[in-house]
Formats: C-alpha cells, structure tokens, sequence
C-alpha cells in the first residue's frame, strides 16, 4: 500500500517536469520580463524578398526570443542605411555591396545575420539582338544603381565587353519598350516580371553573375556598430528569429506568400500570387544551401566578404573598406 | 418482335420511324446551319462591339496624345523655372477634360530637381459635365521635385529620357497625387542651348478610373464583361478589382498552368485581333468556357478584351434548337395520328375479314363477310373469300348428297352380300347322317359382292348334285341374278335328266330375258354315291380338280358348253368319271385360280394342283382351309379381287357298293 503511494507521488512528479519544460512558454523562463523594442527598415517594396521577417513577426518567433518588432517598409525613396545611421530603427536589411559602400562611406555598419549568400543577379537580353555575351559590346545596357552594379562590371571587366550603360530604375519597362538591349535583373523579381510580360524564356539571353564567377552574398541584417555593442543579445536574438521565419517560410510557402500578398495588398504595391511564389522558392534557394553551396544561413564567409571588398576596390567604386572583424559581427563570422 | 404487332401499328411504327429520320436529319442540318450562323453574328457582332470601344478608348488616348505634343512644343521656348509654364499646364488641364494631369519634368542633372505638375482630384473628373465644373480654382499645382523627391526615375521620366521619343507608360498607381491608376503620356523636349538630348519630358495622365467606368457602362448581356490589358498584359481593367494592377494575362496564365491563354496573351500585346474560346478573364481559377473577343487600342499599345460566356452565346442556339425540336416533336406526334388513322382505315376492313374467316374457319358458313367497300386488293380479297365460301358451300352440298347416294349403294351392297351369302348352305358337315362322303365348302366374297355360288343337294338318296358356278359382273343384278339361277337349278334339276341337259334347261331359261347380256359360268356334277360314278357338264367353267388317294391331283376332262344365259338353245357337253373311295372332287372358281399376286402374278391352276397334292391328306375342310391360306400368302396384303369359291367333295365309297364302275 505504501509503495503504491510513492510510484503515483513519483510519476506525478515526473508528468509536471515534463509539462514544465514542454509548455509553450517553458522555453522562455523570463517571459515576465518586458519586450525588448526593435524596429527593421526593408530596402524595398513587401514582397517574397522578405518573407521571413514577416514570418517571423507573424508566427510570434520575435516575441518568443523576446523582441517587440516593428517592420517598417522601404521602397524608391526611401534609404533604410540612412534610417540605422540617423538611429530611426535598429535594423536594415542591405545588399551586401551596398553595406560595404556605405561602410566605406563611414556609415559604421555592421553585418549580424548574412541571410541570403546565394546570388540573383543576372542580365536578361534580347536574343533578337544579343546571342552570346560578346554582343552587349556596344549595346544599350540598363543597371542599377552604383551599389549594385559591382558584379556587372566586374563581369564586364573580365570579359572585355563595353556596353552603354543607362541608369535602371524599379522598373524594367525601359526593357521591354526596347529602350535598351539588356538589362540587370534579379531572377527571382525582375526576370519573372518579363516573363509575366508576355516574353519567352526562348525570346532571352541570360547571364548569370552567379556562374561567371561574380554571385555575390546578397541581403544581409545589418545594425550600428554601437548597437552590436550595446544589445549583443538582441542582435543574436533579432538574427536568431529572422532565421527561424526563413525556416518557417521553406516550410510553408503557401501561408508565406499569403502573408507577403497581405503586406503588399496593403502597401498598394502590385503584384500577384505566383510572381510572389517563384519569388519566395527563389530565395529560399539562396537562404539555405544546396549540398554543394559553401556557405551557412547567416554567416557571411570571410573569404566571400574579401572578394566582393577587393573587386569593389579594384573597380574603383570604393577605396577601401572595414576589416572582416569590424564589419561582420562575431556571431556571423565564419570559422577563422 | 416487330412481326409480332398489329399490321396497324407496325405500318405506324416503319412510318414513324422513317419520317423521324428524315425529319431529324432535316432537324439536325438547319439546327447545325443556324448554330453556325448565329455564332457567327455574334462573333461579328461582338468583334464590332469590341472595336468601337477600343475606337472609343483610342480617341481619347490619341486625344491626350496631341494635348501633349502640343505642350510640348509650347514649352521649349520657356525657360526653367518661369511661371509660365504653370499657367500653361493649367490652362491645359483645365481646358481638356481627358487629362487627369500633366507636367514637366526637367532633366536634373540640368536643372537640378524641378518638375511642376498640375492635377484635377476632383471626383467629376473625365465626365461630360467636368468641362463646365472644372473651374481652374478646382486644380491642384504642385512639384513633384519638392523635397528632393526623384521623379526621374518615374517610367514617364526615364521612357522618353532613354528613347529619345514619346511614349506611354504602363499604367502605375499614383501615390503622391490623387491616389489612382492612371498612364502617363509623356514626350521628351528639348530645349535650346542644352547639352543633353533630352531637357525634360512633358507629360499627361490618363486616369483609369474613366476606363473603367467606361468599360462598366458598356452593355454587354447578363454574362459579358470588357477587360482592358496594357502593353505588358497587365490588366487594366476589370471587372474584377483585385486583378488590375496586379495580374497580367500571363500571371493568370502562371496560375492556371494554362499556356493557350499565355499565347492569347502574346496576340493580345502583339496587337492584334482576334476571337477564341478561353476559361475567362474575371479569376485566377478557370470560369465557364467562355469566348475572348480581343483587339488593340492602337495609340497606347493596349488591347481591349470582350468576354462573353460560351452559355449565353450558345443560349440564342439553345432556344432555335428547342423551337426546331419541338416543331419535330409535334410533327412526329401529328404524324403518329395521321398514320394510325391510314393505318387503322387499311386494316379495319382487313380486320373484319380476319374475324369473319375465323368464324368461318370455325364451320360457320353463314357467317356474313364484311362489306368490300371500292376496289382495292382488300374489296378484292373480301370478294374471293366470298366466292371461295360459296363455292365452299356448293362443293360441301354435293358432298353431302353423292354422300348419301353412296350410302344407299353400300347398303345395298350389303345387303346384295348377305342374299349372296344367305343363298348358299353354310352347315358343315351338310349331311351328317351320311358316312360315304365328306363335303365342305368356302365362298369368300370380295369386297364388292359378285356373283359366285356354289350349291349341293341330293336328288334322290343316291344321287348328289355339286354346282360352282360365277355369274358375270358384280352387285346386286349378279347376286339377283345368282339366286335365279340357283333357284332354276335346283327346280330344273329335280325334273331329272344329265347335267348337260339341266345346264341346257338353265340356259334356256336364263337366255330368254336376258336383256342385260349376263352370263354365268357353271360346274355341275351328278355324283352317284353308291358307286362313285360322277356325271358332269360345264357351261364354261375352270375344270376341276380330282386328287385320289394317292394325293396326285388331275383335272377332269373338258367338256364343250359355253357360259350360261348367252344364248337360247345351246347344246352341252357331258362328261364321265368315277371316283374311288378317298378320292376328292375339288371345284372351284377362277377367283381361285386368277387370284392376283402384287405382281400381278395369277396364282394358275397349275399351282393350284400342286397346293392340292401337298395338302390332300387333311379333311375337306382342312384342305379348304389351307388352301386359303395358300392364297393369301400369295396374295400378300393385295386386295382381294374377286369372290373365292371352293368346294371339296371326297368319296369315302359306299359300303355296299361294287368298286367297279371305278375308273
């Protein structure tokens, strides 16, 4: 009879440890403690580019690492490098060689979380006009602005090619009026958009920057030096979310490009569900790595953040820049 | 199965089913023809429908077009920066209602940021009435420059910028003016002294609003709606909402996994015209299979879509089908009355026929037949089957009366038969008292009666008469004709005198009246019984047979004398033997000896001799008995022919008798 009442006590026991440590709230012991505030500046319009912050925002992974975030949109006129610096939010997501323009610029940026190291960008031509990569010699050829034209010209530059380059805006309407041969695409946005425009994959030359050897690591989390220094654990904690929403995503594509529609209904961008869609597994692609992909979901590799530093040097776009140790932190650096 | 009905409904089921092909034959082609063409109307007409209003949409485009061209070359001699300019745009918009906006955009990098716009926010914008309501207080002036805001990289800004010539922008949504959809009209200037080939670009907005309003005033039946897509497929245009801006042609196409549509949409912004079946333009997900009337707004590179459900332009065939269908309906429903009523006016008279022959059938020959009314094969049918009852009538009558005219005969056949036979002793032994003879005798008639007989009778104690005799012909006159002659025999037999003289006296008085020419053939013997001394006269007759003791058989001597009642005063022959004890006197008639075989074999006296040696040791009847069956052997199921008459006469001798006079 007594032994009875010690195996019940004893299981009783064992069932509330486990209901401690499997509750939802378990995991965050210092739930009682309030949210730490944190805003995030986009670099563009709500689309699938940036599924997993939303994600992370909406499945609630930035309040259970004990975040209160606010995601604010970027767009044409808006510089989200220019909100960290003058302190208005405490993150930005950035192009990478955009981060290394503005550090170069004296901006003190610093990389806590590289999401995207795979690379997007390519140039989309007119197969009527350019077959191979030595007709854009002469050709009228849009791209964007200085900071992401690096890959391009570093590609020029080894291939000896000289084409005409027009300034690209949002758009590649330029394109498609045929006001230019060529023009920089992102194959998860723009390329698509021309193929939703009625063109033919067969209609186009494309040229990867990725397989000529220019796929630089693109988006990456980026805040002030000071506040790496002065909230180390949000940072890691902002990063940490932000992946698990990429996670979330790649796992649920359907309920995250629903959600990324939502954002961009309410933003009055215009677009549509599949772009949304080709967009998300785009990216997706270039988050998390394939077997033969080098790199790991937010770390920005030593070796890829020298590469892209000393062409950007070479082309002149820069002079110099900050050292792997100040503009990547700890947490995202590669093994040494 | 179909032999199983009623001529009637058989006649109305072939005709039914003959004339409701040809009837859906004749259905089928005009109800093909008529698809044809009413899908053709339509078609045309939809394709009319869809023309005039992209003709609708172009003129106001064109419109805004040369609004701007024209401004365009209004501002090249202002200087940057001049308040002209605003009041040109003013006037501008003030005084063309098409114009949601305009403005000028100069080249920053030229003029620094400066670009000033002037627009119409007011809700009556692009009426009728906005002309008159437009007061130029209404306009908004602005810069869309101000704050350093980089217009220049706008599609109306950059387009012209880069290509040097005019262009329409895709339409875009405007947020930093009236909040709407609109397309921007924009042509690039170039202004004196610039180093650059592009100072600026003038522009002017459409706004989509008006389109779309448009576009939803247009009637277009219960289920057909206008779709407007610009250069790049982008819906423009919708009726529903969320699509324009959003979805291209192709996106839908992307979502639905549909390339037909993704190829309609390349004609589409190819510019041309055309009408195909598609799932519908409203929703991501495909409609009802419906019908795409398509073609281009040329001006802005645009293309204007009509979309009709394939339900409603089916709908108009639908009910030309069901009117045609129902006529064949009535029709063949007309038709199955009028042919059961021809039918039913063919086979009544047939049917009446068939019950009347029924009753006939039955025995009823009385039965009246239906009148045969005209001329036709069933008034000549009812007429034959008249005719064939009559002479049924007829024919059963005669039947009836040679029916009892033969009856009459048989009986008196039968009763000629039993005189026959009543005429003869049939007692055997005749004379059982008697010990020195044995007597028996056989007449088998044929089956019709003939004129056989045989006859015995002691004249005195001693003396016996045997008689055969066959009278010519048969029936009644040779059965009469026998019993006279037997009754002559035995009366003139008894007045004494030799068997040729009793044969003479028959003659005689059987010659006298003999008016019918018959004749009897006759066998008389006298047999004296004490000695077996036999005399004998034939008038005409087979010779008999005597088989003695030894059983060999002989026939008697011939003896002249002709048949009996041929002719007065014939002379006959007699004849004389004696018999021994157990010798046997066997006469007979040629029924005997002339007894047919199925090969017509006469059964001869020869043979007849040889049946006797073989079966003489019987008695006289045994002898008799299986002589008949001698002959029926012969005969063998072929019909006797002719009366069979036998008699067997053996002399046992007489005790007291000399054995002399034998020989």
């Amino acid at each position: 009879m007594k032994r009875r009442v010690v195996t019940v006590a004893a299981v009783t026991l064992v069932a509330a440890a486990l209901l401690v440590v499997l509750w939802p709230g378990g995991q965050r012991a210092e739930g009682a403690l309030p949210l730490e505030k944190a805003a995030l500046m986009l670099q563009w319009e709500p689309q699938a580019q940036f599924a997993g912050y939303y994600m992370a925002l909406e499945k609630g992974f930035y309040r259970d690492h004990g975040l209160d975030v606010e995601i604010l949109p970027g767009g044409a006129a808006i510089d989200p490098v220019d909100a960290l610096r003058r302190g208005k939010v405490d993150f930005a997501t950035s192009f990478l060689t955009g981060a290394i323009t503005a550090a170069a610029g004296g901006v003190p940026l610093v990389d806590v979380g590289q999401m995207v190291n795979g690379s997007s960008l390519m140039l989309v031509a007119r197969r009527s006009v350019i077959k191979d990569r030595d007709d854009l010699d002469g050709r009228r050829v849009s791209l964007w602005g200085t900071s992401f034209r690096s890959a391009y010209l570093g590609y020029f530059e080894t291939t000896r090619v000289k084409p005409k380059i027009v300034p690209q805006y949002y758009s590649v309407n330029l394109f498609l009026q045929r006001g230019v041969d060529a023009c920089a695409a992102m194959e998860y946005n723009e390329y698509h958009t021309i193929i939703q425009a009625g063109v033919e994959p067969g209609e186009l030359t494309t040229f990867s920057m990725r397989e000529a050897g220019f796929g630089f690591p693109e988006d990456g989390i980026y805040a002030l030096a000071a506040t790496v220094r002065e909230r180390p654990a949000v940072c890691r904690a902002f990063v940490a979310a932000s992946l698990e929403g990429w996670e979330y995503c790649r796992d649920h594509p359907d309920e995250a490009v629903t959600s990324v529609m939502r954002y961009a209904s309410a933003a009055h961008v215009p677009t549509n569900r599949v772009h949304q869609r080709w967009m998300l597994d785009h990216v997706i692609a270039a988050i998390f790595p394939a077997e033969n992909d080098g790199w790991r979901p937010g770390v920005l590799a030593r070796t890829d953040y020298e590469r892209v530093k000393a062409i950007m040097i070479g082309e002149g776009l820069i002079s110099g820049a900050p050292s792997y140790e100040r503009f990547v932190a700890a947490p995202a650096r590669s093994a040494p | 199965m179909l032999r199983n009905l009623p001529i009637a409904w058989r006649i109305t089921v072939l005709v039914l089913l003959g004339a409701g092909l040809v009837l859906g034959a004749v259905s089928l082609y005009s109800y093909l023809s008529a698809r044809d063409f009413l899908e053709q109307q339509k078609r045309a007409e939809i394709l009319a429908n869809a023309h005039a209003t992209a003709n609708r949409i172009d003129t106001v485009t064109r419109s805004v077009e040369k609004i701007v061209r024209g401004l365009a070359n209004s501002v090249d001699d202002i200087e940057p920066g001049q308040r002209r300019a605003v009041v040109l745009l003013r006037r501008t918009v003030a005084q063309n209602p098409e114009l949601y906006g305009s403005g000028i955009g100069y080249e920053p990098s030229l003029y620094g940021r400066l670009a000033p716009y002037v627009y119409q926010p007011s809700g009556v914008y692009g009426t009728e009435q906005s002309l008159e309501t437009r007061a130029a207080s209404d306009l908004v002036v602005t810069d869309l420059g101000r704050g350093g805001r980089a217009y220049e990289i706008g599609d109306w800004f950059q387009l012209p910028a880069q290509m040097h010539r005019a262009a329409w922008t895709e339409p875009y949504y405007d947020e930093g003016g009236g909040n709407i959809v609109m397309a921007t009209y924009a042509v690039p200037v170039h202004l004196r002294h610039d180093s650059l080939p592009v100072s600026a670009v003038v522009g002017g907005d459409v706004s989509l609003y008006w389109l779309t309003r448009l576009l939803e005033s247009l009637d277009l039946g219960a289920s057909g709606y206008a779709v407007l897509v610009s250069q790049t497929g982008t819906f423009i245009a919708n009726p529903n909402q969320d699509l324009i801006m959003n979805e291209s042609v192709f996106s839908v196409a992307e979502a639905r996994r549909d390339p037909r549509l993704r190829a309609i949409g390349r004609q589409m912004i190819a510019g041309r015209t055309g009408y195909v079946a598609c799932d519908g333009l409203k929703t991501l997900a495909p409609q009802e299979s419906s019908w795409l009337a398509y073609t281009p707004v040329p001006s802005t590179g645009w293309s204007l879509g009509i979309v009709f459900a394939d339900s409603e332009i089916s709908g108009d065939v639908v009910a030309l089908s069901r009117i045609q269908w129902l006529m064949a309906l009535g029709g063949i429903a007309a038709l199955l009355v009028v042919a059961l009523l021809i039918a039913g006016s063919i086979t009544r008279p047939l049917a009446g026929l068939d019950a009347a022959t029924r009753t006939l059938a039955r025995g009823d020959l009385d039965a009246p037949l239906p009148k045969a009314r005209g001329r036709d094969e069933i008034a000549h049918l009812t007429a034959s089957f008249g005719q064939m009852r009559d002479d049924l009538q007829a024919h059963i009558e005669e039947l009836r009366v040679t029916t009892a005219a033969r009856e009459r005969i048989e009986s008196e056949l039968r009763i000629a038969a039993s005189i026959q036979m009543s005429l003869v002793p049939r007692t055997f032994p005749p004379f059982p008292e008697r010990d020195d003879l044995e007597l028996n005798a056989l007449l088998e008639p044929a089956r019709e009666v003939g004129g056989d007989f045989y006859d015995f009778f002691f004249l005195d104690d001693d003396h016996l008469c045997l008689a055969v005799a066959d009278v010519s012909g048969k029936g009644v006159p040779a059965a009469l004709l026998m019993a006279v002659t037997r009754s002559f025999l035995r009366s003139l037999a008894r007045e004494g005198g030799g068997p040729a003289e009793i044969l003479a006296k028959v003659n005689e008085e059987l010659a006298a009246d003999n008016e019918e020419c018959m004749f009897v053939t006759m066998f008389l013997a006298l047999v004296d019984v004490r000695t077996g001394a036999v005399a004998y006269a034939s008038a005409g007759h087979n010779r008999p047979f005597v088989v003695n003791g030894a059983g060999r058989a002989t026939q008697v001597p011939r003896v002249r004398g002709v048949a009996l009642g041929a002719k007065v005063g014939m002379e006959y022959a007699e004849g004389v033997l004696t018999l021994a004890p157990a010798d046997t006197l066997f006469l007979y008639t040629d029924g005997v000896s002339e007894a047919m075989d199925a090969h017509d074999e006469v059964f001869g006296e020869e043979r007849l001799g040889t049946e006797l040696e073989r079966i003489c040791a019987g008695t006289c009847g045994d002898v008799l008995e299986e002589l008949l069956a001698a002959l029926g052997r012969h005969a063998a199921g072929v019909e006797q022919w002719d009366d069979i008459t036998m008699v067997a006469f053996r002399y046992l001798g007489s005790p007291g008798a000399s054995r002399d006079g034998a020989g």
